[in-house]
């Protein structure tokens, strides 16, 4: 567990499937995909099923064979690497607990297969299930224990025998609400204790953002944004990245009449401003300005009209759909000082205009 | 730029070559892979190809039909052909019927002692193959209890069409209650539920709803004993008399005129209506099922309780097992008395005679099996954890040829390991080798499939964790795979006891001086009329039957016990 964390890097990697209606065509689960995690960091895949991330992973683990490009632990290439091999950690969705087998068993399989004394093994059994406090439970089976228990024993099970990369495939989707937050914090103090090199997939973006030191969106094979959480979340690239981490409204503007320098001078029902652009904003193609729910604030002088056509009550914020300039637009109150607006009531509302982006694409509700 | 379909022709050959380099990097995977592609080659395949080979050609490996022509033109072939199709479709639609009425009465009424009735019913598929033949002998023949000491008829003949076909349809039905039993039970009751709400009579329901979704399952049944039926070669061969059928004038061919090429014939030729019925079966018939399993716990199903529905089912079923418990009650009493029909005092005669004269088929019957139960159980986990798990090439082969010899008939099976194991360099003809041989792929599919459906149900990301922890594909199978596989493993050992010890047909040309086995000595105590000790076998055979449930059962669970130690 105190071994020199590595890297490990994915280049030009490619996997296709073959589509189930048309043997000619073919799907793309890795669509030329480059990518890095330094070592010691936690990176996380996040995106929708289907989207290529738990093919990637497997992938990294060896389950699943590349069609083409390079996959590196350090720095050795391990695409013909057999996985069992490849001294990578892997926790499963399911946790994949051996059923057969008692706890202290499950943690104990990898380190019998280093063929390390009983002793030895005795003792880093001891010790990891003391890290995750589950040493009372060492001599019961899997179907004995919770399934946060049975969370604790599969992340044992994969850090005990030191792999030099960490790979989750939505280990927490299996638990509920309350016990998942708790236990990403957890998992994320262990994962950062360890120091282990660690690659993440998830479809959740809260889990995303609350884990990572960096985040890789991904849609049909391809990797759609790289960066910090609020990297992503203040800049996304694209319509897909802004729409899948957090929420937004993405209006056309009346006009454009510049895009430079990553900055876009546009008319917005009907108000000149300068707001920030994606690098993938092209003059004369269309746009659309991202603008998100709780950057729109209500204010008795505001710049633009407004009308509430519907709301709903959240508890920490009032969700109201208004209609500016002829659009409906989602807006979240946090200041629970409008609450007694009603539908049809006319007010006006500011943007905060630092946090509008322009982005590539039309106005269709489709990402 | 590459067009779509080149683009997808070079990936999928790189990782073919990808796939063929990781194999290479794991010997012991490889090793596994052409083993077993090897002995299938050489024990399910070739010996059929052979016996193809030996009905065209002559001495000198010349194409040679003549032999063909004196099928057709100089034995009665086309009689026996007819018969055994005829007496194929009677039987397969009677079991049938018979299965789908014990199923429904057990699956959708509320029919006092379910359990007992579904004992009852599978009762024949775990007895020898002739026990019922011999009780109808014993009841119903020319000196029976209730043909000639009850109603006084003399000279009954049941040899003939009626009762082999009786016989056949009690001794296969059990196969069709099986089977629909499966699909009635996974059958979603909810849309039988919806037509009853929409104001359905019970009649109704059953004609519109039940019986349409589950004619897949009755079809398949019905194929599935046809093809039994037609391979069936037991009992044929003690009540068919002069209503000839295939596998018993093929084996009168070999063993009464010395004619093997014939005789091989006559055996492929049972072949292609029962492979056709497994076509049918696996490819039309099972694409039509209605069954759904979608893991979600669907309503309960709302029992029958009407008794005008009920109580006609309960009686039929009653009588079908007393029937039964007949039939068996008969063989074992016999076993007791000192002659049947004329001399009613009980005796051990029958077992002291057995036991001197047949110990060596006991002790030859015991051991064979107890060596082909383990080796074919095993093979056939390796099998279905082989082609549920990896890939590589030959799986298709793989598949096809560990069901050859469990799906072509076995007398066509028997004849064929005959003709290819009788010469250097697999000379195995008259040794213990080749009966173990012919039992260990004969029951070798029955054990891939019981393997290959419960690794399906086990997440294959446990044995994932495994390797991704260090395991090789040895160490995985042996320490994951396995003791998961712990129930298949034991009804796959079971079923292959079973078979191994109750096969007839399929070893009665593997037999010799040196090595007999307890079916055959049943057989021909029973064609030399002696009653008592044929039923004396029988008993001993179904006692070892069920001991060797209890032996199996403690072996699996102590091996694969799970332990709980106290680690301080």
């Amino acid at each position: 567990m105190n071994k020199e964390a590595v890297g490990v890097e994915i280049r030009d990697l490619v996997k296709t499937f073959p589509a189930f209606d048309n043997k000619k065509q073919e799907i793309y689960a890795a669509n030329h995909v480059t990518l890095s995690v330094k070592p010691g960091e936690l990176v996380t895949l996040l995106g929708p099923s289907g989207c290529g991330k738990t093919s990637l992973l497997r992938m990294v683990a060896g389950f699943l064979m590349p069609s083409s490009g390079e996959i590196y632990i350090g720095n050795q290439e391990v695409s013909k690497i057999p996985p069992n091999k490849r001294n990578v950690g892997m926790m499963f969705q399911s946790y994949a607990l051996f059923p057969h087998m008692t706890v202290f068993d499950n943690v104990a399989y990898g380190l019998k297969l280093k063929h390390m004394s009983k002793q030895e093994i005795k003792e880093q059994v001891k010790s990891i299930l003391q890290l995750m406090q589950i040493e009372d439970y060492a001599s019961r089976f899997p179907n004995e224990i919770s399934g946060g228990q049975q969370q604790r024993v599969a992340l044992a099970r994969a850090v005990v025998t030191a792999p030099s990369v960490l790979l989750f495939d939505e280990p927490l989707s299996n638990l509920d609400a309350k016990l998942r937050e708790y236990m990403r914090e957890e998992l994320r103090k262990i994962q950062k204790r360890v120091g282990i090199t660690s690659l993440y997939v998830t479809h959740d973006q809260s889990e995303a953002m609350a884990i990572s030191d960096q985040v890789i969106i991904m849609q049909s094979g391809t990797i759609e944004q790289t960066g910090t959480a609020m990297e992503i979340y203040a800049r996304p690239k694209n319509k897909f990245v802004a729409g899948f981490i957090g929420k937004a409204n993405f209006v056309k503007p009346d006009a454009i009449h510049s895009i430079s320098g990553g900055k876009a001078d546009i008319t917005l029902f009907g108000k000149r401003l300068t707001v920030a652009a994606s690098e993938l904003c092209r003059a004369g193609e269309p746009c659309v300005c991202m603008i998100r729910p709780e950057d729109i604030k209500i204010a008795p002088e505001g710049m633009f009209g407004a009308r509430i056509v519907s709301k709903a009550y959240f508890g920490q914020y009032i969700q109201h759909f208004m209609e500016i300039g002829g659009q409906e637009i989602e807006q979240m109150d946090f200041t629970q000082t409008n609450a007694a607006l009603q539908d049809g009531d006319e007010i006006s509302v500011n943007f905060v205009i630092d946090s509008l982006r322009l982005l590539p694409g039309d106005d269709s509700r489709e990402i | 730029m590459d067009s779509p379909g080149m683009a997808r022709s070079k990936h999928v050959r790189s990782e073919k070559r990808k796939e063929f380099f990781m194999l290479l990097k794991q010997p012991g995977l490889l090793f596994a892979i052409i083993a077993v592609l090897a002995i299938l080659i050489i024990f399910c395949i070739y010996p059929i190809v052979r016996l193809f080979l030996s009905c065209l050609t002559d001495k000198n490996g010349q194409i040679d039909l003549s032999n063909i022509n004196y099928v057709f033109t100089k034995t009665d072939f086309f009689q026996a052909f007819w018969n055994s199709v005829k007496l194929g479709l009677f039987v397969g639609l009677m079991a049938a019927i018979v299965g789908y009425i014990y199923a429904f009465a057990i699956t959708r009424t509320a029919l006092p002692g379910k359990k007992f009735f579904n004992v009852m019913a599978i009762l024949p598929i775990l007895s020898p193959p002739f026990v019922i033949s011999l009780a109808v002998m014993l009841l119903f023949g020319r000196s029976g209890l209730i043909t000639k000491t009850l109603l006084h008829i003399r000279g009954n003949n049941i040899y003939g069409f009626t009762w082999l076909a009786i016989v056949q349809i009690l001794s296969l039905f059990p196969l069709a209650y099986l089977n629909l039993k499966g699909m009635l039970e996974t059958l979603d009751s909810s849309v039988e539920n919806a037509s009853r709400t929409l104001g359905a009579s019970r009649l109704k329901v059953f004609l519109t709803v039940t019986l349409p979704l589950s004619l897949p399952g009755f079809l398949s049944s019905f194929l599935i004993v046809f093809a039994k039926s037609l391979c069936d070669f037991g009992n044929p061969q003690v009540l068919a008399g002069n209503y000839n059928v295939l596998s018993v004038s093929a084996y009168l061919q070999i063993v009464g005129l010395f004619d093997l090429k014939t005789g091989s014939f006559i055996a492929l030729s049972i072949l292609l209506p029962c492979m056709l019925a497994y076509l049918i079966q696996n490819y039309w018939v099972s694409k039509r099922s209605f069954v759904t399993v979608t893991g979600k716990a669907t309503g309960t199903v709302e029992l029958i309780r009407e008794k005008k529905i009920v109580i006609p089912l309960f009686i039929i079923v009653l009588l079908l097992t007393l029937f039964t418990i007949l039939l068996y009650g008969t063989v074992v009493y016999v076993s007791f008395v000192k002659t049947w029909g004329v001399n009613w005092s009980l005796t051990l005669d029958s077992y002291q005679f057995i036991f001197k004269r047949g110990a060596r088929a006991i002790k030859d019957t015991l051991f064979l099996s107890a060596i082909a139960t383990p080796a074919s159980a095993l093979l056939g986990m390796l099998i279905a954890f082989l082609m549920v798990r990896k890939s590589f090439f030959g799986k298709r082969l793989m598949a096809i040829a560990s069901i050859i010899p469990f799906a072509v008939p076995g007398i066509a099976l028997g004849i064929g390991y005959v003709v290819s194991f009788n010469t250097r360099p697999i000379l195995l003809t008259g040794t213990a080798a080749i009966i173990v041989i012919a039992m260990v792929f004969r029951t070798l599919s029955i054990g891939v499939e019981t393997g290959s459906n419960s690794l399906r149900q086990v997440d294959p990301n446990i044995e994932e964790a495994a390797i991704i922890l260090g395991a090789g594909n040895a160490k995985t199978f042996f320490s994951i795979s396995l003791p998961i596989m712990k129930s298949a493993l034991f009804s796959g050992l079971l079923n292959s006891f079973i078979r191994s010890m109750t096969s007839v047909s399929a070893v009665i040309f593997l037999v010799s001086v040196n090595w007999n086995l307890l079916t055959v000595s049943i057989l021909s105590e029973i064609e030399s009329n002696r009653l008592g000790a044929a039923s004396a076998y029988c008993v001993v055979l179904m006692v070892m039957v069920v001991i060797a449930v209890g032996v199996l059962e403690a072996i699996v669970n102590g091996l694969f016990a799970r332990r709980r130690r106290s680690y301080e």
